[in-house]
């Protein structure tokens, strides 16, 4: 029985892949987001929901190596340009947010706020299962910011769920890499600053 | 805190975040103005920030590895912060690496004469070792060679018949002082028989009997007259000898260093040779155990007696001599033949016995120099002086050593030991020419110079690749310098290089720099860039951008520098979500018209205009200033490859090449720029490629390529038909067909861009949205 089920699977990533790529294809002409989000946060989904099966205490999990990964398994990379790969990995970090996030509330909703930790934003953050409340306290901050400034509130979620580089958000936003540079300082100061006085 | 309050932080901070702290600090007071809640905001996140800034300035250094790679020097290792800043406080400058070479150099020649001396004195003491185990051989031999003769004399002087013959002459001495009846007796000739028989048989020269009462010689065995008695009848002996005389007179055998005639016999009258004697005097004792007469046996010095010492000649100038209290050398120098050329020996036929006084004469006499000292006015050689001045103290200290060197009688140097015997009265010598006891000395030194030279060289040749290694060192530091600018971030990656930002080191302009990857295999493909880059330098349309400097870097790599554009690609614009306003494509056609017809007009080519290769630019406050890039340049370099690689990629550059360059990438006819024009405005206005279109409208039915075809191709309804008519007639593959020149698409996107006018305010409106901070 396991034979045929993997040729499925196999034959089922296929047909994924030239959809994703065929819709990230055409985001120039009219915006297909919403088609691809649920793609992507599928197979995002998949990816870490296998790895959350192997969880251990101290097991790490990089977000921005689980979009990459992604990145692979569901885009032919030859017919896609910077713009649709752009387009790929914000969409891509926006759905690895809520995969962590999900996970993370599901497990230790009720723990929350033990003690101080520290959080560097800087790093596309390595995520272990002891940090899943960092994921949750990150989550509500950025929650928080989109409220009072969208932009730069995307420009986190790119940057560390998407593993972006600043002229990829700058592209991928339409605005200037210094606007982003910019964005992504008062962010972060204010992220760090929120997320102290919220503990 | 409201969406309101967060913007206005965020741009406050905007604008002072490339100041510096203090400055910031009061630009941020200024602008928050009396509110303290806004000021309290701005403050708490700007001074998160500038921490921050200071820990990323320190990753940033990494980043400047990428730059190496490509700037070249990729040798130069990334060492550890400590020990580049000691290499370069060692090395750094030229006065510390100069410093550091030349204490090295004093240590090493410190070292080396240290060891020198070291040396030396070891040399010096194992030769005063040698002098002495020397000095002690010979005194052995010596004090045998003495007892052999001593018992010899006295198993002579107990004969019964010299006793007997003794008893004779001693009793006619009582009987007469002035000897007469001895002379007359029989009793002289017996003894003189004696004598001659004796002396022949024992090996002395001269046997003689000397009286018992008075220091006189009654008879001997030299110089036998007629009457066969000798003519050295009752002669009375030197005062020298009388201490020695006494001491056989009252029993005792005593040997007599070398004395001359003249100092042995005293008034000596008679002709005789000038001769030196030992002499060896033995008691002739009664069965009453009184002295009867005195035994004295006799020779030349210069036989036996000398022949002890000369047995210790060793190396070149080793020489072993006694010498005398009267400071007198009394055994035969090893220099005699050489001496005998000076004025030490004044006779060639005199020996050193006896005539060399052990002075110094302040001056090497060897080679004919003559002292400006009498000899009576000389000092005794220091080592001489030093063992007579003992034995005038009477402290019984009966050697010594000299090992630092001091003139010998020759007046050369040399260093020495003595031995005295206080019981003959006479010293031992040995001395050595200070030259050959450090001979192996000179070798070391020999040895020292040569490796010393070695050092100095090698010292030399580090010193050279210090300043290699510094020169390394400030590359580390500098590496990102190329000409007079210095790279600051990179801005961005294409196939043929990567285009840095960076700022000229004195002016701090930002300029562009383009670092082609490719190095140059020959020098033919230099000379043509160089030519390229000459030309577009000449180029000065505003909507050009300005080339400033070319060159190689390290690595051979060709680079040149433009101007610094603020700015945004017109593909990214194109690929914004929202489509570009018809007035602005018009607005950017007409402008790159206007930069190409100066290149034109020169008669070169773009040959490679494309939605990268054009910026809109903020400059200053004037919003959408249209730049062409990349003027003619690398454009050569295997086109036709680049081509197959790209071609089947989307958003290459094909994608705006005219087909008749495709086929022959050297083509530089001007009208290849006016198919990217139309190409470029049809991609401006349909955000589609043109293989795309066509591919399009293929797939919607479309069966050949024939027609009005490329009239159709912009969808847009605000485009007018007369935009898209001109814009199909500039991508005709047939070059004839397209517009004769870029003066006719100037004159027609000029017409429309006063229809559909692309004012400051519709740029900057757009501004505000992509650069909202600025």
């Amino acid at each position: 029985m396991s034979i045929p089920l993997f040729i499925n699977l196999n034959n089922m990533s296929k047909n994924k892949k030239h959809e994703v790529t065929q819709l990230l294809h055409n985001i120039g002409t009219n915006n297909k987001s919403a088609d691809l989000y649920p793609l992507v946060y599928d197979n995002l989904h998949e990816i870490a929901e296998k790895l959350y099966r192997r969880e251990r205490p101290g097991h790490t999990l990089q977000p921005t190596i689980l979009v990459n990964e992604a990145y692979m398994s569901l885009v032919d990379q030859d017919q896609i340009d910077w713009k649709g790969r752009s387009h790929f990995f914000a969409v891509s970090a926006q759905a690895i947010r809520r995969v962590l996030v999900h996970h993370a509330r599901k497990k230790n909703a009720i723990k929350r706020g033990s003690g101080e930790y520290h959080l560097d934003l800087e790093e596309g953050l390595t995520y272990s299962v002891e940090k899943d409340e960092i994921m949750l306290s990150l989550d509500e901050a950025l929650e928080h910011l989109e409220k009072l400034h969208e932009r730069q509130a995307k420009v986190v979620e790119l940057k560390f769920f998407g593993g972006m580089k600043m002229q990829e958000i700058a592209d991928e936003l339409g605005v200037s890499i210094k606007t982003i540079e910019i964005d992504w300082k008062v962010a972060k100061a204010w992220l760090k600053k929120f997320m102290r006085s919220d503990i | 805190m409201d969406k309101e309050q967060h913007n206005k932080i965020s741009s406050i901070i905007a604008k002072v975040i490339d100041l510096p702290f203090d400055e910031a600090i009061i630009k941020i007071k200024k602008a928050c103005g009396t509110d303290e809640d806004l000021e309290k905001e701005v403050l708490s996140l700007y001074h998160d920030i500038h921490g921050e800034e200071a820990i990323e300035k320190e990753a940033n250094n990494t980043t400047l590895k990428e730059i190496t790679k490509l700037v070249g020097r990729k040798d130069s290792v990334f060492r550890t912060k400590i020990v580049t800043n000691w290499t370069k406080l060692l090395f750094g400058n030229k006065r510390n690496r100069l410093i550091l070479v030349i204490l090295f150099l004093l240590v090493t020649f410190g070292l080396g004469v240290i060891s020198n001396l070291y040396i030396r004195d070891n040399i010096l003491e194992s030769e005063r070792e040698e002098k002495i185990a020397l000095l002690n051989t010979t005194s052995e031999i010596f004090k045998r060679w003495i007892a052999t003769e001593n018992n010899k004399i006295e198993n002579l002087s107990k004969d019964s018949e010299l006793i007997a013959m003794a008893k004779a002459i001693d009793s006619l001495e009582n009987i007469d002082e002035t000897y007469a009846l001895l002379k007359k007796s029989d009793v002289s000739r017996d003894v003189t028989k004696w004598l001659l028989k004796t002396a022949k048989n024992n090996g002395y020269a001269i046997m003689s009997i000397l009286s018992n009462s008075s220091p006189k010689s009654i008879l001997g065995s030299g110089l036998i007259d007629s009457t066969g008695i000798s003519k050295m009848f009752n002669i009375d002996l030197g005062q020298l000898i009388y201490k020695d005389y006494l001491k056989a007179k009252n029993g005792e055998t005593v040997f007599l260093p070398p004395i001359n005639n003249y100092d042995l016999i005293h008034n000596f009258e008679l002709k005789m040779q000038d001769e030196t004697w030992i002499n060896f005097l033995c008691p002739i004792i009664d069965e009453h155990n009184n002295v009867i007469a005195i035994l004295a046996g006799s020779n030349l010095a210069k036989k036996g007696f000398s022949e002890i010492f000369n047995t210790s000649k060793h190396g070149a100038t080793s020489e072993t001599y006694a010498f005398n209290n009267e400071g007198k050398m009394i055994s035969s120098g090893r220099f005699t033949e050489d001496l005998r050329k000076t004025y030490l020996l004044k006779d060639t036929l005199l020996e050193t016995i006896y005539n060399i006084e052990l002075k110094d004469p302040g001056l090497n006499v060897m080679h004919g120099a003559k002292p400006t000292l009498s000899s009576v006015e000389m000092p005794f050689t220091k080592i001489v002086d030093n063992a007579l001045n003992h034995i005038k103290l009477g402290d019984s200290i009966y050697h010594g050593s000299l090992m630092k060197p001091y003139r010998d009688y020759r007046g050369i140097e040399v260093i020495g030991a003595y031995l005295w015997y206080p019981e003959h009265n006479f010293g031992v010598i040995t001395e050595e020419d200070f030259d050959e006891a450090l001979a192996s000395l000179v070798y070391f030194r020999y040895t020292f110079f040569i490796f010393f030279i070695i050092i100095l060289v090698l010292s030399f040749l580090l010193f050279n690749s210090n300043v290699r290694i510094a020169r390394i060192g400030k590359k580390v530091d500098d590496f990102s310098i190329i000409g007079q600018y210095k790279l600051r971030e990179k801005l961005g990656e294409g196939g043929f290089g990567e285009v840095f930002k960076a700022e000229h080191t004195f002016l701090k302009t930002p300029v562009a720099i383009k670092i082609l990857k490719n190095q140059f295999a020959n020098t033919d493909m230099l000379d043509r860039f160089e030519k390229e880059v000459k030309i577009t330098s000449s180029l000065s349309h505003p909507n050009t951008i300005k080339v400033y400097d070319y060159g190689t870097t390290e690595n051979n790599n060709f680079y040149y520098v433009m101007e610094f554009l603020n700015g945004i690609s017109l593909d990214k614009v194109v690929n914004s979500n929202n489509e570009i306003p018809l007035a602005r494509g018009i607005y950017v056609l007409y402008h790159l018209c206007l930069s190409l017809k100066e290149a034109h007009d020169k008669g070169f080519a773009h040959r490679d205009i494309k939605p990268m290769n054009v910026m809109l630019c903020n400059q200053g406050g004037a919003y959408d200033v249209v730049k062409l890039l990349d003027f003619g340049l690398v454009k050569n370099v295997d086109a036709s490859l680049s081509q197959q690689t790209q071609i089947n990629r989307i958003g290459g550059t094909p994608m705006f090449m005219a087909p008749e360059r495709i086929r022959d990438p050297f083509n530089t006819d001007l009208r290849v720029d006016i198919y990217s024009i139309g190409a470029l405005g049809m991609y401006l206005f349909s955000g589609q490629y043109l293989l795309e279109l066509v591919s399009q409208k293929m797939l919607t039915g479309e069966e050949t390529l024939q027609g009005d075809f490329r009239n159709n191709l912009i969808e847009r309804k605000d485009v007018p038909i007369e935009l898209s008519e001109f814009l199909a007639s500039c991508i005709r593959f047939d070059p004839n067909k397209r517009p004769s020149g870029i003066d006719e698409l100037i004159v027609f996107f000029e017409k429309l861009n006063q229809k559909n006018p692309w004012t400051r305010k519709d740029a900057l409106d757009w501004w505000k949205n992509y650069d909202i901070y600025s």
